[in-house]
């Protein structure tokens, strides 16, 4: 049976990722930072270990080395939602990510050629290493990157190589792992010493033993360690499609009572909330800021964009504005800003074109007429096919996109409708002589009638119950939108007026204003 | 200098907000609606761009339908807003009469949603013509028209109009007042249009252009 090739893999590795994630989401303060499991020192940071902060040791050793140090006890689950946060990024790189817990990230790298076609492939592969340790970066992280032949390789060579990138040729593997020690091929402890009690003390002297002696000595382990150091190591990534929208938070350095300051965390949050976006060809349509306040409390905003887009620029003027329109009761301590609604960034352009002032204009007058109106003061109307004319369009978010296909009703029906319609039809009486109606009385004032056209017969729906939904907002706001209805509808000229649009109502008889040809 | 990253960093994007604050290029000459009757009115046969024109009428007088056609006028490219202060703009309407809906932004700022705060601390007159002048010189809109039913005798009336005409100016946006012959606000604009049905047909007339802001009188219904 012919065995599958070895995949080329791009690993990046994360260093200290627990503290890495602890001070990525406070603002820089100078204070010596560390992160506790079972009571000892997992890893500290430059300032602790400065201060003579050794990991391993326990906490009551460090505390007695730096008075100051603040300490954060390990939360691998928060590690491993951050390491999947930083996959989502990543995902903008490669055909397929895996995140490899607790600190590793493998990337596909085969397509690693499309990023640079007139590159040799030595060269587009160490262009997508730099491209990956950048957007770890972008997103708060120090990274060091490995491509290699091999899941396994790969990440072994990521973890002891010495400097940021390092690229091996696609049958260079063992004789890259060969120097490192055996505990390097992932292998657990006791098997290591076992080995290394054998003078098995590298990568290079485990590759070079018979497989039936160690299968005899050290099981499948042993054997599967053995084929890592020969850099063999066909199995595929596992891909990783993300579940949940992404969400950032930054605890600030001091309270904040200022828009300033908040607007500074929130260019940090825009820029990684966008960057795990763009990972998958998504753009934000609504955010949602939570402001934690001092000493508790929390104020939440909801942010609508004009576009869905995973440009962090074009989130900053709607952030803006509805940050300094906010009155905060209390000082801001703590930011998180989410993206809640999100569409896929289409090829379609906006209407206006590609023009970014003219986007840029939109996206800010709109968020301005968003803040002070109301979201809901603000819409597009999207036509409905009834017959009751007050439900004849629905209100949807303005996002001066052109249409996936023509109105049904554009450039129908001529003059048919009125251009504007009563929000509450106006009861008018009708005077006449003789049976033929010579006058409509309107607000108090008999109006001659000189011209009539019609019936239009408008009636059904007598299958909804009358009375059930009404009219959320707009012109017909809390009119009953349902139930069964029975009009003539007559176009009617009458005097100092023009032309109305007046109907007889077949449940009561009465005559009815309901608009103006105006 | 411990925060003097910081400081650049909010340096930065003030820049960067106000580059992006910057309005699109302005456009100049006149945009005709295609109805026979209002562009032979109108001087050089068109509405300006970048600045104000009055349609005057009844109810029924032919204006609203005036204005639509403008918007449907417009190049393919463009957007549009109607300031929608009484809530009567029937948007199927505008549809039929070739107004692409997905480019007309309806502002109804009068008018809160039922069980819905009313527009965050605004008087909604205030709050409609805020949002006049906002969409006017945003840039972002090739005509916005305004149907805001300002009473007569408002305060600051003179100011009013100097922010809407330099609004326009400023996105270089053609801005349509509506306005009732009886009732409402008026106040110099560069063309003003007084329009009424004559059997069954609209007909234009350019009026004489008034002293700045002139309230005027009248009530029952104005449209």
């Amino acid at each position: 049976m012919r065995r599958e090739a070895s995949p080329r893999v791009l690993a990046v590795l994360l260093p200290d990722l627990p503290l890495q994630r602890i001070a990525r989401a406070r603002e820089p303060g100078g204070t010596p930072l560390a992160v506790v499991a079972g009571g000892r020192i997992l890893c500290g940071d430059a300032a602790a270990r400065a201060a003579g902060v050794r990991a391993g040791a326990s906490l009551a050793e460090a505390l007695a080395a730096c008075g100051r140090l603040v300490h954060v006890v390990a939360d691998p689950a928060a590690d491993r939602a951050a390491l999947r946060g930083l996959a989502e990024a990543m995902l903008a790189l490669a055909p397929a990510v895996e995140p490899s817990p607790p600190d590793v990230l493998l990337l596909d790298a085969s397509a690693a050629h499309l990023l640079a076609s007139r590159c040799a492939p030595r060269e587009a592969e160490e262009l997508l290493a730099r491209r990956a340790v950048a957007v770890a970066a972008e997103m708060g992280y120090a990274a060091r990157a490995a491509v290699a032949t091999g899941r396994g390789p790969a990440r072994a060579i990521a973890r002891h190589a010495a400097g940021t990138i390092t690229w091996v040729a696609p049958d260079g593997a063992a004789a890259t792992l060969a120097p490192l020690p055996v505990a390097a091929l992932g292998l657990a402890p006791e098997i290591a010493a076992r080995l290394g009690a054998l003078g098995v003390d590298s990568a290079g002297a485990l590759a070079r033993l018979p497989e039936g002696t160690l299968a005899h000595r050290f099981g499948p382990d042993g054997v599967a360690a053995a084929r890592l150091a020969r850099g063999d190591d066909a199995s595929p990534l596992v891909r990783w499609i993300p579940e949940t929208l992404p969400e950032e938070a930054l605890d600030l350095e001091g309270p904040a009572e200022s828009a300033d300051p908040l607007l500074f965390a929130l260019k940090r949050l825009a820029d990684r909330v966008a960057a795990r976006l763009a990972g998958r060809g998504l753009g934000a349509s609504r955010l949602k800021i939570v402001l934690k306040l001092d000493p508790r409390g929390e104020e939440r905003l909801l942010v609508p964009l004009a576009a869905a887009t995973a440009d962090a620029t074009r989130w900053l003027l709607p952030v803006k504005e509805h940050l300094f329109s906010l009155r905060l009761a209390a000082p801001v301590i703590a930011v998180r800003l989410a993206a809640v609604e999100v569409a896929a960034v289409s090829v379609e352009q906006l209407a206006i074109g590609d023009r970014p002032e003219a986007i840029a204009a939109l996206q800010g007058v709109l968020a301005r007429l968003a803040v002070r109106l109301g979201e809901g003061a603000l819409f597009a109307a999207e036509p409905v096919d009834r017959h009751r004319p007050e439900g004849g369009y629905r209100e949807v978010p303005f996002t001066g996109l052109p249409p996936r296909a023509r109105s049904p009703r554009q450039g129908e029906e001529g003059g048919a409708r009125p251009t504007r319609l009563l929000s509450s039809p106006a009861a008018v009486v009708a005077e006449g002589e003789g049976g033929r109606v010579t006058a409509l009385r309107v607000d108090g004032r008999a109006r001659e009638v000189l011209a009539i056209d019609g019936p239009e017969r408008l009636r059904g729906e007598w299958w909804a119950p009358q009375g059930a939904p009404k009219a959320e907002r707009g012109f017909a706001a809390g009119a009953d939108l349902a139930g069964p209805f029975d009009r003539d509808y007559y176009r009617v000229r009458l005097d100092g007026l023009g032309d109305c649009w007046v109907y007889r109502d077949g449940g009561d008889g009465r005559l009815y204003l309901h608009g103006f040809f105006d | 200098m411990p925060h003097s990253g910081k400081h650049l960093t909010l340096a930065h994007m003030r820049e960067e907000i106000g580059r992006i604050e910057r309005r699109p290029g302005r456009r100049g000459g006149t945009v005709a609606c295609r109805l026979a009757a209002i562009d032979a009115a109108l001087p050089g046969g068109g509405f300006p761009r970048g600045a104000l024109s009055e349609l005057s009428g009844g109810p029924a007088s032919g204006k609203t339908a005036a204005a639509l056609s403008l918007l449907a006028a417009l190049d393919p490219e463009d957007l549009f807003a109607w300031v929608d202060g009484r809530g009567e703009l029937y948007p199927p309407a505008a549809a039929a009469r070739g107004v692409d809906l997905t480019r007309l932004l309806v502002v109804r700022p009068l008018l809160p949603a039922a069980g819905r705060r009313p527009p965050a601390r605004e008087a909604p007159l205030r709050a409609a013509l805020w949002a006049c002048e906002a969409l006017l010189a945003s840039g972002a809109f090739a005509a916005v028209a305004m149907d805001v039913p300002v009473p007569r005798g408002i305060a600051g009336a003179d100011a009013i109009a100097r922010r809407l005409q330099a609004a326009a100016e400023r996105g270089g946006t053609i801005g349509l007042w509506l306005t009732a012959p009886e009732g409402g606000l008026r106040f110099r604009v560069a063309v003003r249009l007084e329009l009424a049905t004559e059997a069954g047909r609209v007909v234009a007339r350019r009026a004489l252009l008034g002293p700045a802001a002139v309230p005027a009188g009248g009530g029952g219904r104005a449209a």
